[in-house]
């Protein structure tokens, strides 16, 4: 259960979220959607602690997140992102890209890692391309190895930002399906976008945010 | 990459430890500085030993002292910097002795006279020093040649451009002779004649015009006074028990 | 035969040509990239060092920097033999230009590396060395290999203080057999020197880039 209470955030002079409050579940898909510049991606970086807060709480399975604390690496962990140009690392293979993580994190065995990636992969249709670096894979593959990365830490909130602005509509439906998958194993899944269709198409719920601003 | 950059720091502080080392065994032995490419009076052989005639000299004269020698290559640009900051402890090498330079060092008494030669192409229209004016001549840095010629300061003035071509090495101004950029070079005689013999003495003429004689001696430090006595009675003995004629003629006999 | 007598010193020449180009290399690059490292971490006063450091070593001439290391450090009772004060000022110098271009190598490095490695939950150190460091190596590896060519080339300022590399050999042997010849020779061998540093560069280059290395 993700529960954001009156979170405000500001850059500068600039309030770009003002007192946002709104809860979602484990099981459910959310679209989150708005005008740009409503600070739909702001949300998503202030979750995954890449902003700080400058008011609100926001809180996770009993963790909590609020303004002026350091990071919370329990937090970090139960939270994963996948970035709109995914941010894989360019000089790691696929495969590595996915078991360093839990590996470093001494989660699993680099054994089990790879056994855990390769299934992973395998559901997402891209384990022909493990062996191979991120700048030879086309933008949908690079989204789902992307995802495999961000699942190999089990967060408990999965997000989003903006799956579809690389993609043709028929990658775009490939990866609601596969978003639809991944929400089966307790994953809340959390997407910002502006895509209607796809909303329509994936969320089990959508937010606007501009309807949530007070 | 932990491990390489301990090696490499380990490495630094080696290096440092072995200068700071080597630095306090080397003041038992006389470190003399010499052009270690300076033909005839120091220069390499085929087996890159150091030869010529100071060396040979130097090594004679340090036997009949009694003290161990060792020499030390360098800039010859820097050879009285090197001395007065204790790295060398003598300028041996076809060191001519000017007034100049006697400010800086002391000399011991000269050991080899030396002319400063005007030397042109065979087919050249420069007959005497006058003939000059106007034309390119080209002296070694930081030489005796380049004093003796700036000495004579209307000579100097009437040149090309209003001063001598300075090169690194009198090989250099020799080659620039010949690729006809320079139209005369002052230079030491005993070089000039050793180098005119390796390229063919028929190529050039000397002209009986110099620009003065002048004498080899070896540069001690102001300070080392005992040295040079010591120097001065070793060269005298050198040159009445025969033994500096036999170098002499190894090295200079025609 | 001219070429018979010129072998020996030639080669000896060449040997502390070398052997000055190694231990410097070996010991700037990764004391440059220990201290652009540092400098990365933005700590204020000690950046305010690097920058002096940097000016006076990019901003004086190497063979200025040999002189003062032999013969003016004396005066404020620091004697070096001169090996030492070779390799001091050398690796002085070298490592300011590597730091300069290490610099710009993880300055080019995208700021959504950084951010991808937060949200794995990477520490700041392990960001760094895993992700950061080795793309901004690869990035600056050609300003890297333009710095070995001129460093091969630069060893003949060596003979300021009296150490007979190979220029010096070449010129010494000018002297001595009164010809030019030895120059051709002293050419061809820093030619053989450089394409073969040029090889090895390629090679490297090749290696660490993902795309073509395997």
């Amino acid at each position: 259960m993700l529960i954001i209470k009156n979170l405000s955030k500001s850059f500068g002079k600039k309030k770009v979220l003002n007192n946002v409050s709104f809860c979602m579940d484990d099981h459910e898909i959310v679209c989150l959607m708005g005008k740009s510049g409503m600070g739909k991606t702001t949300l998503l970086r202030c979750l995954n602690q890449l902003e700080t807060i400058d008011s609100g709480t926001i809180q996770l399975n009993g963790l909590t997140l609020s303004t002026g604390q350091k990071k919370d690496k329990a937090f970090q962990k139960a939270v994963g992102l996948v970035f709109q140009n995914y941010n894989l690392f360019p000089h790691w293979t696929i495969l590595e890209n996915c078991i360093n993580a839990p590996v470093y994190h001494q989660l699993m065995s680099k054994k089990e890692a790879i056994q855990k990636a390769e299934s992973l992969l395998q559901e997402m249709q891209i384990l022909e391309e493990k062996n191979s670096y991120p700048n030879t894979l086309s933008g949908g593959q690079k989204q789902r190895a992307a995802i495999v990365r961000a699942c190999m830490l089990d967060p408990k909130i999965l997000c989003f930002d903006e799956p579809t602005s690389a993609l043709d509509a028929e990658s775009a439906r490939k990866v609601a399906a596969m978003i639809k998958e991944l929400s089966k194993k307790e994953i809340g899944i959390l997407i910002v976008t502006h895509d209607e269709h796809f909303a329509e198409e994936v969320s089990t719920k959508i937010i606007r945010l501009d309807e949530l601003t007070a | 990459m932990k491990k390489l950059l301990t090696a490499a720091l380990v490495l630094l502080f080696v290096l440092a430890g072995c200068g700071t080392s080597s630095n306090t065994d080397s003041n038992e032995k006389l470190i003399i500085g010499v052009d270690d490419t300076f033909a005839p009076m120091g220069f390499r052989d085929e087996n890159n030993e150091l030869v010529g005639f100071d060396i040979d000299l130097a090594t004679m004269i340090a036997e009949k002292i009694g003290i161990e020698i060792v020499f030390q290559p360098i800039d010859w640009a820097m050879k009285e910097t090197e001395l007065n900051s204790n790295n060398i402890d003598l300028i041996w090498n076809g060191y001519t002795i000017t007034d100049k330079r006697k400010e800086q060092v002391n000399f011991t008494t000269p050991y080899l006279e030396n002319r400063q030669i005007i030397v042109v192409l065979a087919d050249s229209d420069i007959n005497y020093k006058a003939d000059l004016a106007g034309k390119s001549l080209s002296v070694q840095k930081e030489s005796s040649a380049l004093e003796a010629v700036l000495k004579e300061a209307d000579l100097a003035a009437s040149l090309k451009d209003g001063a001598p071509v300075e090169f690194d090495t009198n090989i250099d101004c020799f080659m620039d002779l010949e690729a006809g950029r320079s139209n005369a070079i002052v230079c030491d005689e005993v070089l000039a004649r050793y180098v005119m013999k390796q390229r063919g003495a028929e190529k050039y003429r000397v002209l009986e015009d110099n620009f003065g004689e002048e004498e080899y001696g070896i540069g001690v430090r102001k300070s080392d006074t005992e040295l040079l006595e010591k120097l001065n009675t070793a060269l005298k003995d050198a040159k009445s028990d025969g033994s500096y004629d036999t170098l002499y003629q190894k090295w200079f006999a025609e | 035969m001219l070429i018979g007598k010129l072998i020996l010193p030639l080669f000896e020449g060449t040997l502390v040509t070398l052997q000055v180009f190694a231990i410097t290399f070996a010991v700037s690059l990764p004391l440059a990239i220990l201290l652009a490292s540092i400098q990365a971490a933005r700590i204020k006063i000690i950046n305010l060092f690097f920058q002096l450091f940097i000016m006076i070593e990019r901003g004086t001439p190497l063979l200025l920097q040999m002189m003062f290391v032999f013969f003016g450090l004396p005066y404020m009772g620091v004697t070096l033999d001169r090996e030492t004060s070779i390799y001091l000022a050398f690796v002085l110098n070298y490592t300011a230009y590597f730091m300069e271009i290490l610099r710009g190598g993880i300055n080019s490095v995208d700021s959504g590396q950084l951010e991808a490695c937060q949200v794995l939950g990477y520490s700041r150190f392990a960001s760094y060395v895993r992700v950061i460091l080795p793309q901004a190596l690869q990035a600056c590896f050609p300003s890297i290999g333009n710095e070995v060519l001129t460093l091969i080339k630069d060893t003949s300022l060596i003979t300021v203080l009296g150490a007979s590399e190979l220029l010096k050999a070449g010129r010494s042997a000018v002297n001595t057999y009164g010809t030019a010849v030895p120059f051709i020779y002293v050419g061809i061998i820093y030619l053989m020197l450089t394409t073969t540093a040029e090889f090895l560069l390629k090679k490297t280059e090749k290696k660490m880039d993902p795309v073509q290395g395997e």
